[in-house]
Parts: structure tokens; C-alpha cells; sequence
């Protein structure tokens, strides 16, 4: 393969990915690292097509094992990333109501009155 | 090195299914929600198994049956590691906001992720050394095999690390300024004799064999001097390393998917580094 072609190609995405998962909600940066855990276990494809392709009896142990762990942490990846959407709508419906209905809970740590222990001059 | 892969007909149409997956998972809609995001993840399975059907389909038979029991068996070990948490993954959605250690679960389940594909990435840079003749013009498939090496062994050693510290198997450790020293010296050290190994392949093996145990080393180390509030930052970066080995491979499979792929994954771990770490199941209901 040409190594410009496959330059032009990483750095094609890599700016597709930027431009994409900036879009995404500040909130859900956890859910993107899951995303790329997720687009990781991809690799089983490439661990499979080198077992399909290997030709030593070295190579193809080696492949199987790489098989192996790349399925095991494929799975991992998409049944947490499916954990992480099934808590959502969860998580929301019992965050958002405490918030909006005790707020002076968290108001006065969260924005102390900068004024009220100033010290005067 | 004969491992050709004639999938990116397929490919194509998987990387759109992906594109449009990570659409539907990171897109935001007024309300802040995203739009669709299980069908997301439905779309992402249905492209895994649209490219792991077509690279079987395509194969000469040999190995098939061999990848399918790989696959199975892998798939069939990763619920079990993950049910080591404590926490059933079909419990039901109110257990699994539960606040008993949430975080240390998803951070857990992370680290397996990251040993698992290091140990992956490490086994492929291997195959693709023993598979390359020496021959001078092989120069970047020998440098892509000991990247790659490098890489799988010190994700590999690092999520270890992690995964130990998380599950309390190692005693409370307080990160020094001088470990983080000794860490970028460990690494000029491996990548130096790394490049040897590329320049010299008569002495590779006395050569790489050093170079795996300063990785293994380096992944310990980095792993033990951050503190442990930190830790999703080196299972960021580690797995943006993963990314970048995705799309070297690649390069020698000379796959375009792959190599979109890895650059893919790479962007989604630059973004996560810039920001702050949230989970929805690290939050605790009250």
C-alpha cells in the first residue's frame, strides 16, 4: 500500500473524528472513551483476517491467541457501552429531580459569595 | 508478509454503519439526549459481524473453523470477567446505578478492555515479525511489528497494573516525581533499542527481548505513579494507542477500513483527554 494513500486516509479521519465527537455533549465524554473502546474491539476483524491469512504453524498460534483476547475484549467493550446507554434515561429521571427540587443543597458550595468574606481595607 | 485482506468492498459499507453509529451516540438533540443511541449500538454489532463475516467468507477454509472456536471462546470469556465486579450484567437497570463502586466497575471493565487488546496488538506485532523476511525494502513492516510490539506489551502491562490497584490486589502506592522521571527514561531506553531491532534484524531477538521487558517495566511504572484518581487518563491514552496500532495494521493488511478505523479511534481518544471524565453509571442516584 502506498504510504501516502494510507497517510491521507488516517489523517482524514482523525479530523472526522475530531470534528464528530466535538459535537458530542460535554456531559457524555465517558460514553465517547466507551466509543472508542467499542471501535477498538474492530481489531478482532484484523486479528481474524491474519489467522485466515497466516501460513506457519508459529504464526497461526499466535493469531489464535490474538483472536482470542482481541473477541474477549470486544465483548467487554460493547456490553459496557450497552450498560452506559441503558443507564442513561435512568440516570437522568433520578438526577435531574433532586437537583431542581432541593437546590439550595448544593447552591451555596457550589457559588459562594465571593463578597462576603472580603476582607475590607 | 502474506496476510492480504480483499474486504474493503464490505468495508466501506461497515465504516458508514460506523459513522452513522458514532452519529447516533454522540449527536445531540435539543434536549441533550442523543438520538438513537441503541440502535447505535445494534448498528455497531451489525458492522462487527458484517466484517467478520465477510473476512471468513473470503478466507481459503484452512482456518475458519479455527477463528470461529477463537471467537466463541473469547466472547464466551468476556462476561465472566466482567461478572468478577459483582455485579450481574443482565441485573436489571435499577442495580446498575447502584453507587457500590460504580466507578470502580466501569474503570475495572476498562482495564480488562485494555489488557485484552494489548495482549491482542503485542501477539499480531509478533506474528508479523515471524512472518517477514529480513530483507532490507521490508524495513516498515519490521518497524510496524515492533511498534506494534511495544505498544501491546505496555497496554498490556499498564491495564494489569490498573486492573491490580482497582481491585486492591496492591497496596496503597503515592506516585514520586522521581518515578515519572525513571518513566521517560524506560521509554527513550525501549524505543531506542526498538529502533536496533529494526536496523539490525541479526541481533532482533536479544534485542526485542529487552525491549518487552522495559515495556512490561514502563507499563508498570506508568501505571503505578499516577494516583488512582487519574487512572481513566491512562486507559485513554493507552487506548488511543490501540487506535494507532489498529491503524498500522492497517497498513500492512492494506485495508482502507482499518486504517479510517484507527484514525477514528484516535480522535475519540485525543477528544476524551481533553476533557473531563463523566459516566452515567458512575453516578450515584442520591
Amino acid at each position: 500500500m502506498d504510504p501516502v494513500i494510507a497517510l491521507y486516509t488516517v489523517l482524514l479521519a482523525v479530523a472526522l473524528g475530531l470534528s464528530g465527537f466535538v459535537r458530542g455533549d460535554a456531559r457524555r465524554r465517558g460514553r465517547g472513551l466507551l466509543l472508542a473502546a467499542a471501535l477498538a474491539g474492530f481489531m478482532l476483524v484484523a486479528a481474524t483476517s491474519a489467522l485466515v491469512n497466516v501460513t506457519s504453524i508459529t504464526g497461526m498460534i499466535l493469531t489464535a491467541l490474538a483472536v482470542l483476547f482481541a473477541a474477549q475484549s470486544a465483548t467487554t467493550a460493547f456490553s459496557l457501552l450497552w450498560r452506559e446507554v441503558c443507564c442513561e434515561p435512568l440516570a437522568r429521571k433520578t438526577l435531574i429531580p433532586p437537583e431542581s427540587a432541593h437546590p439550595h443543597t448544593v447552591a451555596p458550595a457550589a457559588s459562594p459569595n465571593p463578597t462576603e468574606h472580603e476582607p475590607r481595607p | 508478509m502474506n496476510v492480504g485482506m480483499q474486504i474493503d468492498f464490505i468495508g466501506w459499507f461497515a465504516l458508514i454503519a460506523i459513522l452513522v453509529a458514532v452519529h447516533g451516540l454522540s449527536g445531540q438533540q435539543k434536549s441533550g439526549r442523543a438520538p438513537w443511541p441503541k440502535a447505535a449500538v445494534g448498528l455497531l454489532i451489525l458492522a462487527m459481524a458484517m466484517m467478520l463475516g465477510s473476512v471468513l467468507w473470503t478466507s481459503d477454509g484452512s482456518n475458519t473453523l479455527l477463528a470461529c472456536i477463537m471467537i466463541l471462546l473469547g466472547m464466551a470469556a468476556a462476561p465472566l470477567s466482567a461478572r468478577k465486579q459483582g455485579r450481574p450484567p443482565a441485573g436489571g437497570e435499577r442495580a446498575e446505578i447502584e453507587p457500590d463502586g460504580g466507578q470502580d466497575s466501569i474503570l475495572s471493565g476498562l482495564a480488562l478492555i485494555t489488557i485484552g487488546g494489548g495482549v491482542s496488538v503485542a501477539l499480531l506485532g509478533l506474528t508479523g515479525w515471524v512472518e517477514t523476511d529480513h530483507e532490507a525494502y521490508t524495513w516498515d513492516l519490521r518497524l510496524i511489528a515492533v511498534i506494534s510490539l511495544f505498544i501491546g506489551i505496555w497496554t498490556f502491562a499498564a491495564g494489569l497494573m490498573l486492573w491490580l490497584r482497582l481491585n486492591d490486589y496492591l497496596p496503597k502506592s503515592t506516585p514520586t516525581r522521581t518515578q515519572q522521571r525513571v518513566v521517560i527514561a524506560v521509554l527513550i531506553l525501549a524505543l531506542g533499542l526498538g529502533a536496533l531491532a529494526v536496523i539490525y534484524p541479526a541481533y532482533a531477538s536479544i534485542l526485542m527481548g529487552l525491549m518487552v521487558l522495559l515495556a512490561l517495566e514502563l507499563g508498570a511504572l506508568s501505571a503505578l505513579s499516577i494516583a488512582i484518581t487519574s487512572a481513566t487518563r491512562v486507559l485513554g491514552r493507552h487506548l488511543g494507542m490501540i487506535g494507532a496500532a489498529i491503524a498500522m495494521l492497517g497498513y500492512v493488511q492494506t485495508s482502507l477500513f482499518l486504517l479510517a478505523l484507527g484514525g477514528l479511534i484516535v480522535a475519540g481518544a485525543v477528544h476524551y483527554l481533553r476533557g473531563r471524565v463523566d459516566f452515567y453509571q458512575m453516578k450515584t442516584p442520591r
